[in-house]
């Protein structure tokens, strides 16, 4: 009996030394926290950028520069803060195109090239673009499946019979590049038309920026798609400056972009169905974001 | 009758035999009931004697240059060529703002040779990162364990347009602080009277314990290098 109880105690005595006592064994770390400081820094000329880009319907054959922009977006990005932000500029805005009298606004490309669209832009909003970034639809589509295919919250759900008879369904959605080009395209099906539609259009840019952000660390991703820019668009800028801006885009701050639809009336002239656009309004958000790439809340 | 040398000599042997024995049991003991032991847990006197050696091995160690991704064409020997001096501002920064300076050291204005103008005024603002200034005061040295720049370049008609530098360099700290540190990142660079850094995209931060032997990472930098060579 008093050797089964010696033998208990003993027992116990052991376990607990087990216990207490820590193995010789180093443990591997299964956590580490530790402290990342971080650095950015670009040097772009000037420092606040602003670029148009001008989605072209040009057909096969024709000058892309000499047709009508079918999109039209007043980008800025100031390259110290990473904040951005997108006028859109509903493609038939009825304004005064320098030297041509009343139109259009895209027609300003067919009379004078992307430098009177810049100007004309200019005038309406009160920021003249830095840069004029002129692409067709076939190449758009290529960029976006070149970068991985970009993903879009849709507010609504809309169709096209013609570009998309399935539709997009609202909520997030991911889009290869034909589907980015439809929606950016379609607008019968959209309550309010070529407003709705150019918001769909800072939707897309939203997502393009932010896929290029995401893999822009990838060795070699930035240079490529320069490449690609310099083979398919018009464009005056040099591979080095193309560089600059591509950086600057992969650099900003998603938390940082605002956009804005200059808003308007649906009216007519002549035959042509237009929009009268809010100058006011217009030359608000362009002095608003002009020097920090910022626009108001609600526009 | 007088021993024999042989047998005194075994005496003497087996006595440091066993002097011998009982210092490593006492020192097993030690391990066990400290419970863990390691080259990292090491007191101040252990780690001095580790530094000490990291020293004299890695204190002119090289950066390894590699060509990283090129984008157009471009012949193999403009290849190296960008890819070296383009290395050669890395190292000048690296040289200005960390490994090159008389520690202790608290002022870091002229740490950034071969940026623009802009892209200085910005990195001089972020000098806790892109310089050794938080811990220059603190410290009596600095030196790389371990330098490594892999350069991608955009070629167009021919010539080099533009470069991005992917960096990584893990530093010692000796002194009042001894810290292993790494920084690393990404700098671009495009041609305006030779290569200057425009933008950059850099952390600093303590090395994980794991990865902090300099051994662990010249084993591991030559995997990615052979690795790198492969491709």
């Amino acid at each position: 009996m008093r050797r089964s109880v010696r033998t208990v105690v003993l027992g116990v005595v052991l376990a607990l030394i087990a216990l207490v006592v820590p193995t010789s064994q180093v443990h591997p770390e299964q956590a580490t926290l530790v402290a990342v400081r971080q650095a950015r820094g670009l040097d772009v000329d000037p420092h606040v950028v602003w670029i148009l880009a001008v989605g072209s319907d040009a057909r096969p054959g024709q000058l892309m520069t000499r047709t009508r922009g079918d999109a039209l977006q007043l980008v800025g990005i100031d390259t110290r803060t990473g904040a951005a932000a997108a006028i859109g500029v509903p493609r038939d805005s009825f304004v005064d195109i320098p030297g041509h009298g009343y139109d259009k606004i895209n027609a300003s490309m067919v009379f004078g090239g992307p430098q009177l669209l810049a100007r004309t832009v200019g005038n309406l909003v009160g920021i003249r673009p830095d840069f004029v970034f002129v692409t067709r639809f076939p190449f758009f589509e290529d960029m976006i499946d070149d970068i991985g295919g970009i993903t879009v919250v849709n507010p609504r759900p809309f169709s096209d019979s013609a570009l998309k008879p399935k539709g997009f369904r609202a909520g997030r959605i991911s889009l290869d590049g034909y589907a980015a080009m439809a929606f950016s395209r379609i607008r019968h099906d959209l309550p309010r038309g070529d407003f709705d539609r150019s918001a769909n259009q800072q939707r897309v840019l939203r997502g393009i920026q932010a896929r290029v952000a995401q893999r822009a660390a990838e060795p070699g991703f930035i240079d490529r798609g320069v490449f690609s820019v310099l083979q398919h668009t018009s464009t005056a800028l040099g591979p080095a400056a193309l560089f600059r801006l591509a950086r600057a885009v992969a650099a900003v701050d998603p938390a940082k972009i605002t956009t804005c639809v200059v808003t308007g009336s649906i009216g007519t002239a002549g035959a042509a169905s237009i929009v009268r656009p809010n100058v006011a309004q217009a030359r608000r958000l362009g002095h608003a974001a002009r020097s920090d790439a910022t626009l108001p809340r609600g526009c | 009758m007088l021993p024999s040398p042989r047998e005194g000599a075994g005496t003497e042997l087996r006595l440091r035999v066993g002097r011998a024995l009982v210092v490593v049991v006492t020192v097993l003991l030690m391990g066990v009931a400290g419970g863990c032991s390691s080259d990292e847990d090491a007191g101040p006197a252990g780690r001095g004697h580790q530094d000490a050696g990291t020293q004299a091995t890695h204190r002119d160690v090289r950066t390894h240059v590699v060509v990283g991704q090129v984008t157009g064409l471009l012949k193999r020997q403009q290849r190296e060529q960008v890819a070296g001096r383009v290395a050669a501002v890395v190292d000048r920064w690296w040289e200005a703002s960390f490994v090159g300076v008389d520690y202790p050291h608290r002022r870091f204005r002229s740490s950034f040779p071969g940026f623009t103008p802009g892209a200085r005024d910005q990195a001089f603002a972020q000098r806790d990162v892109m310089t050794a200034r938080r811990i220059g005061s603190r410290i009596d040295g600095l030196h790389a364990l371990r330098r490594r720049v892999a350069v991608d370049v955009l070629a167009v008609g021919g010539r080099p347009r533009s470069a991005t530098a992917r960096v990584r360099m893990d530093l010692q700290t000796t002194g009042g602080l001894e810290q292993r540190i790494r920084v690393q990142g990404q700098l671009f660079l495009t041609l305006s009277k030779g290569w200057k850094v425009f933008g950059f995209d850099v952390t600093q931060q303590p090395m994980p314990r794991h990865q902090s032997t300099p051994e662990k990472a010249h084993k591991k930098a030559q995997g990615n290098d052979s690795r790198k060579g492969r491709r």
